[in-house]
């Protein structure tokens, strides 16, 4: 009777899905289809994912195990294990669109118990086993705002304990994308055929620049997408079934830019698709089977029964049925989503001929440098994979090899898409399973991953991004040497202006920008605070994804840190806090300090050891400084959890330390974060009145006490869930502690008050010339007082907007008075009409100035 | 105007270079969820704790940690390596617990009444468990006193450990006696290294 039951409230959260419009389609998820289409109509995806109803403040956090790799690689620590795990992190939290924040939780006991959502990130001892992901969902969907789904309750990603074998030691790129991909399917995506990060793991060419491609995004915001996160994105549809009219299951659909990147979906078991998540562009659409030893985890009915695939093998074709590069050249769709016409393109249907095998697949490629001249050479010395191709070079070789021996006679050709165009020459390669392919360096050939086609005259095989395209060598380090002032000046050839260099997994913040030339520059840099006497691997990344490990891993430069003793905790205000309640969680600030460390703001991590109680905001006062707010989530496990403060590479912990305790009836319960009263304005600036939400807040207003750094405050409005109150006009700049007495008990969280919004005192033309009225292109100055300089220097805080709309901001300088000149360009035309023009910085708003703009 | 020189020479040249690494890499297999150290078949003599053949006799799933396990029960015939009490219980990744899927792709699974012969390893958990996940194990066909051991070439994808690059796993058949032998003079000669 269970199941029936529980087959009844499935079909009852599937019908209501349908009523909320069609879903999208599944790009390469963890799929449960809860039934059946009518026809050959799609299916209905119903996913594994993570629910953001059920985490605090939409963020997924990741504790690592405090239980570290027992065996290091060469100048490897657990400090630069957790540094490549949190970047890992920083990589996927960076997702445009996405409505899902992925956090960094800090250490954990492997046994800790949390009621809240959560991955782990712990190390296994096996031989042979380099990390693997165990996703844990819910046995019932749940449903949301595009229907059913199953909700992840737990993923955990094994990483090895030995960081000697590969893919370490943690300072290599291959252990940042190998965690970058683990972590992915701890999220809920599995595998494509695109070389994303989410690729299978020979044919990925992701790196530390270029961590996500456009697939996984497009994966990650099918998932987590925020409320219209594709209305400025496309999608192309259709159906792939065999010449006989039989639907393919699980075929794979790929549209490509031939330059660009490559998004993919799966084909469900009518043998319909969809790829969702196209940025504006001319793609080519092709399909291809998986590969015979895929081993993707199928989709399931309602019962948990999989489909299985009916037609494993047929012929790879580009659209419309061609396997001729231009015949698809001229079949290109077009995606636009500003006209609704080439938004969602509909019916790109592919009628394929079966096929008993694949003339190849899984192709690796390789190219190959000369380490002493730093060129890619096909004679060179140091093997690379995946491939690099100088574009300045007049030929390149690729070689290609497949998993099984490429079948004769060879590929009747070899193109790269993107306009390379054909090898002008190629043979097999030693082993039946290898090509070399030669190829003519098109003039203006440009940068970037290049697409390779084999075409079998029958069949075809595509490698998305099998070669990476770079206009210069690999980068070299040829000396490190410290300053005395802390800083560091790393010396090379192959850096330039876009190089970054990290000390193990950690960018270091660059002081004096590189000069020089490619054959000889440098670099000075700050190096992330380090662990006492720990020795750092220095690696020179490149944006165009090399970087000096290339030519330089079998004796990678390295740096030494001073020795400084041992992080430690020193104190903290407090070692326990209660639980929320009623769905609410407990807010609190947390003052702390340490020793033997240096705490670096925005690199720094403070962690309670439990998925219950995260950290929103810390802010660091001084290196040995910090305060935080935290919040302890409404029906948290109660018991005993482990503090844990990095900086760095410096790692501080107190095993089962702090301790969360059942909830207090008495305690007000502070909803963070604090709100301008102005919903327009996004700071706390001196003078606003702002909103405090919550419970138990002001039981009885008149015992209320409320208190911004120990001085009152001017209460407009108290009440049991909401207070209003004015930040006093004279507040001073930065981090403030705001107390709150609700007559029975105290509750403390810090309210970052911010820079007043800047305010208008003109507007110029470029000859300096004050302007009431102007046309759409025309360049202005406008004319601000207040602006906090530290913005002035960093732009992306500061906007300009006419009438709402974002105009394009050209430079923020200094100007006469005290004032700053934030010059623009008018980027469209409001019919002459008078419009508001406004100065938005952190998300607060100037009062608008008026203007015609015509 | 650029050359299309390429010479005879030039491609025996380029072929020597990319032979030579093909002595490391000798092809590849894709990733699934797992990524995996390929280990030589003495590799797995080395480094497992136990080496036992026997027959699944049921299967059970139990959390350890974070991670819930798939506990395989054997009726365990012979010991080619490791403590004569050694374990008779397999534990991999992942399984069925209270209705729940925890989904390990790439983890082997067994089946109840069929014979393998596992490479074990002990470590700190406490569990035995097959070393490089599906690397570790013989498939055991009834096909006589001396049957036939398959270990089926891992899908997962698998590093060179010397290389750190991808590189392609291989389908070993041999017999038990085979086998047999060989564990025994690996573990006589003391070989570490992959061959």
């Amino acid at each position: 009777m269970r199941r029936t039951g529980l087959m009844g409230r499935v079909w009852a959260i599937a019908a209501a899905a349908l009523l909320l419009g069609t879903p999208l389609l599944a790009n390469y998820h963890y799929i449960h289809y809860l039934s059946r289409p009518f026809g050959n109509g799609p299916f209905t995806p119903a996913y594994q994912k993570f629910n953001l109803a059920a985490l605090p403040n939409n963020t997924v956090n990741v504790f690592v195990s405090d239980i570290g790799p027992s065996n290091f690689g060469p100048n490897d620590s657990f400090g630069s294990v957790i540094s490549q795990i949190k970047q890992a992190i920083g990589a996927w939290s960076t997702v445009d669109g996405s409505d899902l924040h992925i956090g960094f939780g800090g250490l954990q006991n492997q046994n800790q118990l949390s009621n809240t959502a959560g991955i782990d990130v712990v190390f296994g001892d096996v031989p042979g086993v380099l990390g693997f992901t165990v996703l844990n969902p819910a046995g019932n969907p749940v449903n949301g705002p595009n229907g059913p789904f199953f909700p992840i309750v737990r993923s955990v990603v094994t990483l090895t304990r030995d960081t000697s074998q590969s893919p370490g030691p943690s300072y290599l790129e291959g252990f940042f994308t190998t965690t970058v991909h683990e972590l992915g399917h701890a999220l809920g995506l599995q595998h494509t055929y695109t070389s994303s990060a989410m690729s299978m793991g020979v044919v990925r060419n992701t790196t530390r620049t270029r961590p996500l491609d456009a697939d996984d995004y497009a994966g990650l915001l099918v998932l987590y997408g925020k409320a219209g996160w594709n209305a400025n994105l496309g999608s192309i549809s259709g159906r792939v079934t065999t010449t006989g009219g039989q639907p393919i299951g699980l075929a794979s659909v790929v549209a490509i830019v031939p330059n660009g990147p490559a998004v993919s979906a799966l084909t469900d078991p009518n043998g319909n698709y969809r790829i969702d998540g196209l940025q504006p562009n001319s793609y080519l659409l092709y399909v291809h089977p998986l590969p015979p030893d895929a081993n993707v985890t199928l989709p399931v009915d309602g019962n948990g029964v999989p489909f299985a695939q009916t037609v494993p093998f047929f012929e790879s074709t580009f659209y419309p049925g061609t396997r001729d590069l231009q015949t698809a050249a001229n079949a290109a769709i077009q995606i636009n989503p500003q006209f609704p016409i080439s938004k969602d393109i509909t019916g790109k249907d592919f009628s394929l001929q079966t096929r008993s095998s694949v003339p190849v697949y899984n192709l690796i490629t390789y190219s190959r440098y000369d380490s002493g001249s730093r060129a890619l050479a096909a004679t060179g010395d140091t093997q690379t994979t995946p491939a690099f191709f100088n574009s300045n070079q007049a030929v390149s070789t690729l070689v290609a090899q497949a998993h099984l021996p490429i079948p004769t006679p060879q590929p009747q050709s070899a193109a790269l898409l993107g306009s390379f165009g054909n090898a002008y020459a190629l043979t097999s390669y030693g082993a039946p399973s290898a090509l070399a392919l030669y190829f003519q360096t098109p003039v203006f050939a440009g940068a970037g991953p290049r697409h390779l086609v084999l075409n079998f005259g029958n069949d075809m095989y595509v490698l998305p991004d099998a070669v990476t395209l770079v206009q210069r060598s690999a980068p070299k380090v040829s000396s490190v040497i410290p300053n005395g002032d802390g800083t560091v000046t790393i010396a090379g050839a192959g850096f330039g202006l876009d190089s970054q260099i990290y000390f193990d997994g950690l960018p270091s913040a660059i002081v004096a920008k590189f000069s020089g030339t490619d054959a000889s520059g440098a670099v000075t840099v700050v190096p992330p605070p380090g662990a006492s006497g720990q020795t750092a691997t220095i690696t020179v990344y490149n944006t165009d994804g090399q970087n000096s490990m290339l030519l330089q891993s079998s004796n990678p430069p390295a740096y030494t840190y001073d020795n400084t003793g041992l992080p430690q905790i020193a104190g903290m205000n407090t070692s326990s806090l209660p639980a929320g309640a009623n769905n609410l969680a407990y807010s609190a600030m947390i003052d702390m300090s340490v020793a033997g460390m240096r705490l670096v703001d925005g690199q720094v991590t403070l962690g309670f050891g439990s998925d219950d109680v995260t950290v929103r905001r810390v802010w660091v006062q001084d290196p040995n400084h910090l305060i935080a707010n935290v919040v302890v989530a409404s029906g948290a496990a109660i018991g005993a959890s482990e503090i844990s403060v990095i900086s760095g590479f410096q790692v501080a912990q107190q095993p089962f330390a702090f301790q969360t305790q059942p909830n207090n009836p008495r305690l007000p319960l502070i909803a963070l974060p604090v709100l301008n009263g102005d919903q327009t304005q996004q700071t706390i600036y001196p003078g606003a009145t702002v909103v405090i939400y919550g419970s138990n807040l002001a039981t009885n207003p008149s015992a209320l006490q409320l208190t911004l750094n120990d001085q009152p405050v001017l209460v407009r409005f108290a009440g049991s869930t909401q207070i209003n109150f004015d930040i006093p006009s004279g507040a001073q700049i930065g981090p403030a502690v705001l107390k709150l007495n609700n007559g029975l008990e105290t509750a403390s969280v810090i309210v970052p008050v911010d820079n007043r919004p800047p305010v208008i005192q003109g507007i110029t033309n470029v000859s300096n010339v004050s302007v009431t009225a102007v046309a759409a292109g025309e360049v202005l100055n406008i004319l601000v007082t207040g602006l906090d300089p530290a913005a002035a220097g960093n732009p992306g805080r500061v906007r300009v907007t006419i009438s709402g709309v974002d105009m394009y901001v050209n430079s923020i300088v200094p100007a006469a008075n005290g004032q700053f000149a934030i010059q623009i360009i008018v980027t469209q035309s409001f019919g002459g009409a008078q419009v508001p023009v406004a100065v938005v910085v952190d998300g607060s708003s100037s009062a608008p100035a008026p203007l015609g703009v015509r | 105007m650029r050359s299309l020189g390429i010479s005879t020479a030039h491609y025996s040249a380029v072929t020597r270079r990319f032979l030579q690494a093909f002595v490391l890499t000798l092809g590849l297999i894709p990733l699934q969820c797992a990524t995996l150290e390929r280990l030589s078949l003495d590799d797995m003599i080395v480094k497992s704790t136990a080496i036992v053949r026997g027959k699944v006799t049921a299967t059970y799933a139990a959390p350890s940690g974070p991670i819930v396990y798939t506990h395989y029960t054997l009726q365990v015939s012979e010991r080619f390596k490791g403590p004569s009490q050694g374990p008779v219980d397999v534990a991999v990744p992942g399984g069925t617990l209270n209705g729940v899927r925890y989904m390990v792709e790439g983890a082997p699974e067994f089946h109840v009444g069929e014979e393998y012969v596992f490479f074990l390893y002990t470590g700190k958990s406490g569990l035995a468990q097959v070393i490089g996940m599906t690397q570790g194990f013989f498939s055991l066909a009834q096909d006589g006193v001396d049957p036939t051991g398959t270990r089926r070439y891992s899908r997962e994808l698998m590093l060179d450990p010397h290389t750190g690059q991808p590189t392609k796993d291989e389908t070993l058949v041999m017999r038990v006696s085979e086998l047999r032998a060989r564990v025994a003079a690996t573990l006589a000669a003391g070989k570490g290294a992959a061959k």
